[in-house]
């Protein structure tokens, strides 16, 4: 996860303490600089620059493989986190990937926001739905003893445990990361003028967590927030006015965090409800088109619901999709 | 006829012989007819296309449709060439490739039955679904937040093409996603990725091979309350880079392709669709029986 310091690397070694003069400590370094800078820089010949260059890139450029080689080796492993609601493990070819980021986006009725973690809510969900495995105090014990919970107070805190993770996943072997939220944070501490900063963060946990699910391949799962969308969808510029520009007509919710998170996370499931039933959405998977399912949520966590129509998916693009939020708010009658 | 200038001026090249070269150019297909149209052909070797677009318009659907169609073989008017996958984000699937490659083989299967030439038959013997995985060579670039991985592959891409010179493509996907991040300084930024696009070109010159760089949008807020545009990612100074630019983008629910930058080529829309077989273009509406 650090840099890669050219201190351990293959280099000769009165370069290598020109180039440490010239604070040129990483690879990145190097690399980023023109071959012209680096004659200058380290009074050497250009093609001793040259030469230079390949050396470190030799390095550390990532080996190529075949994707023949890849479908072998992907037979071999576990390349999915099953959720056990069937038909959407179904559609998205065996459940939730390794190896990337998968982000569930919804208003704040169905996910819990920061530090409302429930121990007694993940024992009573094994509880109602492994009722075999879950049936004592050991076993109990086992499960909650696997699962470690980090509250990060800060974005700066956020971050340092992201990149602290590589040691903990080796330590403690783990196999799935969950941040819930990746919005929470951000979105109190960067004001509106402070987006781009807001924003390069943003790249900076996704590039890490990205990095970790594939290196160890395992699946990393973001919860996002929704927020009222400011304007109009946005289109590009040679479109014309297909709908009205300025700020949007009515309230519409959508994913928060922009354009380039959206880019960044791999899978995203959208929670909505339409008519007070509650659907999960594949709004962006490289595996699977855009469906719908209904469920709800029981003793045991969330099931899915059969004979439920699902409502006709508008197709379009990702950042402009919209959530539903129609959800009666009456107090309902409890089944005691 | 004009004498070429050559003597006088080393290294230049005459317009005749460059024009010969471009109607040379090789075009690796999509799929879609009206998309290929669009390209002139398809994807032709020798330069650099770019496509952007917003998450889930199929760029990366593209990128393995490309790769399995530029193994199309000779007789069928393909290149019959390998191609080079390089992988930024994380959303390559294997299981797609295989659907896309048995999709293809399915195809000249039929193709060569209906046309009944026996070279076509044989050609497409001769292709399997694992020949064309193993004919993709795929890296993954997995920097945190820095490009050194990223600068290091583009170092190393002419040795390897050297030794691969069956590879007729390079698929980068994205260009985008290390470079929106962790460059405190636009300028430099600027120049890393010029250099980049420089090193690229040149590959694809020499080598007479497609480079394809999938690039992400970005949301540009207008001022005065006037809603906010997609943009291309990489700001104004990347538009330079590549030869052609297509833009990918949803109109009502579909698929949009805009060629908006080309060398020769007018500006022109197509409409595309991303199906459980790959890239293809609309399904012809089945006329009602009389």
């Amino acid at each position: 996860m650090a840099s890669r310091a050219l201190q351990r690397m293959n280099i000769d070694p009165t370069i290598l303490q020109k180039l440490t003069n010239r604070r040129l400590f990483t690879a990145r370094d190097l690399l980023i600089a023109t071959h012209l800078e680096l004659v200058e820089a380290l009074d050497i010949t250009f093609q001793a620059a040259e030469e230079l260059v390949l050396c470190v890139c030799n390095q550390i450029a990532p080996i190529s493989s075949t994707v023949l080689d890849l479908h072998a080796r992907a037979k071999l492993q576990l390349n999915h986190l099953q959720t056990q609601l069937s038909a959407l493990d179904q559609q998205l070819r065996g459940g939730i990937p390794v190896g990337g980021i998968t982000e569930l986006a919804g208003s704040v009725m169905y996910i819990d926001t920061e530090k409302k973690f429930s121990s007694r809510r993940i024992v009573e969900m094994a509880k109602s739905r492994w009722p075999h495995t879950f049936h004592d105090q050991e076993t109990i014990q086992s499960l909650t003893e696997h699962i470690l919970v980090v509250n990060p107070d800060s974005s700066e805190a956020l971050v340092g445990h992201i990149k602290a993770l590589e040691a903990s996943i080796i330590d403690h072997n783990v196999k799935l990361v969950v941040v819930d939220s990746i919005a929470a944070l951000a979105r109190s501490e960067f004001s509106r003028d402070k987006i781009v900063d807001r924003q390069q963060l943003l790249g900076q946990q996704a590039a890490i967590l990205k990095s970790l699910a594939e290196t160890f391949r395992i699946p990393v799962v973001v919860v996002n927030q929704v927020t009222a969308q400011m304007y109009a969808p946005s289109s590009h510029a040679f479109q014309g006015k297909t709908t009205s520009s300025g700020p949007a007509a009515q309230t519409q919710l959508t994913a928060a965090l922009g354009t380039m998170w959206a880019h960044a996370v791999n899978t995203r499931l959208v929670l909505e409800s339409v008519a007070d039933v509650r659907f999960i959405k594949v709004a962006k998977s490289p595996a699977a088109p855009m469906a719908a399912f209904a469920y709800t949520i029981t003793e045991a966590g969330m099931e899915l619901l059969e004979g439920h129509t699902v409502p006709a998916q508008v197709l379009g693009s990702v950042i402009n999709m919209h959530v539903a939020h129609e959800f009666n708010y009456e107090p309902q009658e409890m089944d005691i | 006829m004009l004498r070429p200038l050559a003597y006088l001026t080393a290294g230049a090249r005459s317009a005749q012989h460059l024009y010969e070269k471009e109607l040379a150019a090789r075009k690796i297909i999509t799929f879609c007819g009206d998309l290929d149209g669009m390209l002139g052909g398809g994807v032709a070797t020798g330069q650099i296309t770019e496509f952007c677009g917003v998450p889930a318009v199929g760029k990366t659907q593209l990128g393995i449709q490309l790769a399995i169609d530029v193994q199309i073989p000779a007789a069928f008017g393909g290149l019959g060439a390998s191609a080079v996958y390089i992988d930024t984000e994380g959303s390559f699937m294997v299981e797609r490739v295989v659907e896309i490659a048995n999709a293809c083989i399915r195809h000249l299967k039929k193709l060569a039955n209906n046309d009944g030439s026996a070279t076509r038959k044989e050609a497409a013997s001769k292709v399997s679904r694992d020949g064309m995985l193993a004919n993709i060579h795929f890296f993954r670039v997995r920097d945190c937040t820095e490009q050194a991985s990223m600068l290091a592959v583009t170092q190393m891409l002419p040795s390897f093409i050297a030794n691969h010179p069956e590879v007729k493509l390079i698929v980068i996907d994205s260009i985008a996603f290390h470079f929106r991040q962790d460059f405190q300084d636009m300028a430099q930024r600027t120049r890393v990725l010029a250099e980049m696009a420089q090193k690229l070109m040149h590959l694809a010159e020499e080598k007479d091979l497609a480079v394809v760089l999938m690039n992400q949008v970005t949301t540009k807020v207008l001022d005065n309350n006037r809603g906010s545009k997609l943009v291309p990612a990489l700001g104004d100074s990347w538009a330079h880079a590549a030869t052609s630019r297509v833009i990918l983008y949803w109109q009502e629910q579909t698929r949009h392709a805009f060629l908006y930058k080309s060398p020769w080529l007018p500006a022109k829309t197509a409409e595309y669709h991303v199906t459980a077989d790959g890239i293809r273009g609309r399904r012809p509406q089945k006329r009602p029986r009389a």
